[in-house]
């Protein structure tokens, strides 16, 4: 009993420490949970690669519901972890013989609902893969504007002096055109998925 | 054109939550009139949403690599690996052993040319450089021995008392068995004794730790059993008042037991389990519950200890199920058939026998 209500409040406190992107809890949750799915993963044939694969997507997973504030367990964070890698490594197996495994629902894993989650980071997953094909093809500026401001967070002030705009206003304006051309890229351009096809 | 850029402006605002409540109540009235908008909002979400999942993915895959490497580096080769070692250390050897062997042909034909007219001088080179070879060989076999103790290591049977031991039975012939979760769960060495008392090293291939299974694979890549598994395992439930047979190894010696099926649920109402009437000790942990046909409806997993001859037993789906989660090289065909139906108890407990076996873990 008492040991139980240890691994809650530190599980606790480690996702919120997650939550604030700080690298002591990342590597709190790699040193405590990464053996036991490196371990998982070689019994169900996968190799150290696939396993530190599966780990890094489990754990971008858990990051996000950790960040969004959306992360309600009703079991250990190890539980939880070792499930999402699970689920998430047989479909990769499946997808890679083209052959299904059915996932192994127990109760425990019933009671977790992880599915959602799975299919939600899935999704993203694949709009991520979509978006860096969109950033291939869209070429400069807007590449380098939209990459500046979306995930490196900078400063409109700081990409108008980088992309040499006259104020942070003139910027702006091309930043809202580049995202449009980028959602046309995105949603609706047939031609886009053709080129991709005849690379590969 | 500035028009636009404002109407862009607007929709990022209302997707990153940055309006006041009034701009917000007229801006969603204005997205419940137009269609078009709408659409817009919700193609901004998505791309607001991939490049947040773009920028967390980055975040947790760069700072894991650091630890993952950090850590790499140090760790000694896991047990697990100890197979892809072996094949590594007899290339880097034999490579090294092939390049000394040609330095010292190469140093001897040298060495003969210069020396050519000088008998003794030839006599010495001679001698020091077969002492070279013969150094070389000894080197050689060195190797050769290590990585032969390396081999064994793993596939010895330890000369001291296992630490538990519970019973298995096959699941196919190529050497694939359950066993309760609980039998090996926190051991590596785990040894399956077949009737022959022979001991084959095995590896956990699958657990359930909810219904305390393990799946083990004999790891020896020449074990087959004669034949094909006799029973079959049953998809249904089990019947209450059904008669039912179990063969285990509470001592060194296969015993044989019988009993009927008390209630469909387990302890404390367990519906994944269920409770027989048998009598039960150590060591029939993992041993098969078998109907009158010969097909396999339960394993049994543990006892009520105040109640002498109440015996729990797995039921047979949470075993099927997760022998879906085995490799592709998992052929469950011997299962799906009973092949001693409508034979006497006693004909098919010599055919079962053999697929019966002792597992046993050490330290």
């Amino acid at each position: 009993m008492k040991d139980n209500s240890l691994h809650i409040v530190s599980d606790e406190v480690l996702i919120s420490s997650l939550a604030e992107g700080d690298s002591k809890a990342i590597g709190q949750i790699y040193s405590s949970y990464y053996p036991a799915i490196e371990k998982m993963v070689f019994k169900m044939n996968g190799s150290v690669d696939d396993a530190f694969d599966i780990f890094q997507d489990s754990v971008t997973i858990l990051y996000e519901k950790a960040k969004a504030n959306n992360l309600q367990l009703s079991c250990k964070l190890s539980t939880y972890l070792i499930a999402i890698a699970k689920h998430l490594w047989l479909k990769k197996l499946s997808k890679l013989k083209k052959q299904s495994f059915s996932v192994l629902h127990d109760n425990m894993e019933e009671n977790i609902r992880i599915d959602d989650d799975i299919d939600q980071f899935l999704e993203f997953e694949n709009n991520v893969s979509k978006l860096t094909k969109c950033f291939e093809q869209i070429g400069d500026p807007c590449n380098g504007i939209l990459k500046a401001f979306y995930i490196d967070n900078k400063s409109m002030q700081n990409i108008a002096i980088e992309f040499g705009y006259t104020n942070p206003e003139n910027a702006k304006t091309q930043k809202y055109k580049c995202l449009n051309r980028l959602r046309k890229m995105f949603f609706n351009e047939p031609e886009l998925k053709e080129k991709n096809e005849r690379k590969c | 054109m500035n028009e636009n850029a404002n109407i862009y402006e607007q929709i990022e605002k209302y997707c990153l939550d940055l309006m006041d409540e009034k701009e917000c109540y007229y801006f969603e009235q204005e997205i419940a009139k137009n269609p078009a908008l709408a659409k817009s909002v919700h193609e901004y979400q998505i791309l607001l949403h991939s490049f947040d999942h773009q920028q967390s993915r980055q975040f947790i895959h760069d700072s894991l690599s650091t630890f993952h490497h950090q850590h790499r580096s140090h760790t000694v080769v896991l047990f697990t690996q100890l197979k892809l070692h072996v094949n590594k250390y007899w290339r880097t050897a034999s490579v090294a052993a092939c390049v000394a062997l040609i330095a010292s042909v190469f140093t001897f034909i040298t060495v003969r040319s210069i020396y050519k007219h000088d008998t003794k001088g030839v006599y010495e080179t001679l001698r020091l450089v077969s002492k070279e070879i013969n150094s070389i060989k000894k080197n050689q076999g060195d190797i050769k021995n290590e990585v032969g103790n390396l081999k064994k290591k793993s596939a010895a049977i330890p000369d001291y008392p296992s630490k538990y031991s519970g019973t298995g039975f096959a699941l196919n012939n190529s050497g694939y068995l359950v066993t309760n979760l609980h039998v090996i769960d926190g051991f590596s060495k785990i040894f399956v004794f077949t009737n022959d008392n022979v001991g084959h090293p095995s590896e956990v291939v699958a657990t359930d730790e909810i219904n305390d299974l393990a799946i083990l694979k004999i790891n020896e890549s020449d074990f087959s059993f004669h034949d094909k598994v006799p029973y079959s395992i049953r998809k249904s439930n089990p019947n209450i008042a059904q008669r039912i047979y179990s063969l285990g190894y509470p001592k060194n010696d296969i015993v044989y037991n019988e009993g009927y099926i008390s209630s469909t649920t387990g302890f404390e109402g367990d519906s994944n389990r269920f409770q027989l009437e048998l009598p039960s000790g150590p060591g029939v942990s993992g041993a098969p519950i078998l109907d009158e046909s010969g097909n396999v409806v339960g394993i049994i997993s543990g006892k009520q200890s105040q109640t002498e001859g109440v015996t729990f037993a797995i039921k047979t789906q949470s075993l099927l199920s997760l022998c879906k989660t085995l490799p592709s090289d998992f052929e469950s065909n011997g299962i799906n058939t009973s092949e001693i139906k409508g034979q006497t108890r006693t004909q098919q407990v010599k055919k079962i026998q053999p697929y019966i076996c002792v597992v046993k873990v050490y330290n």
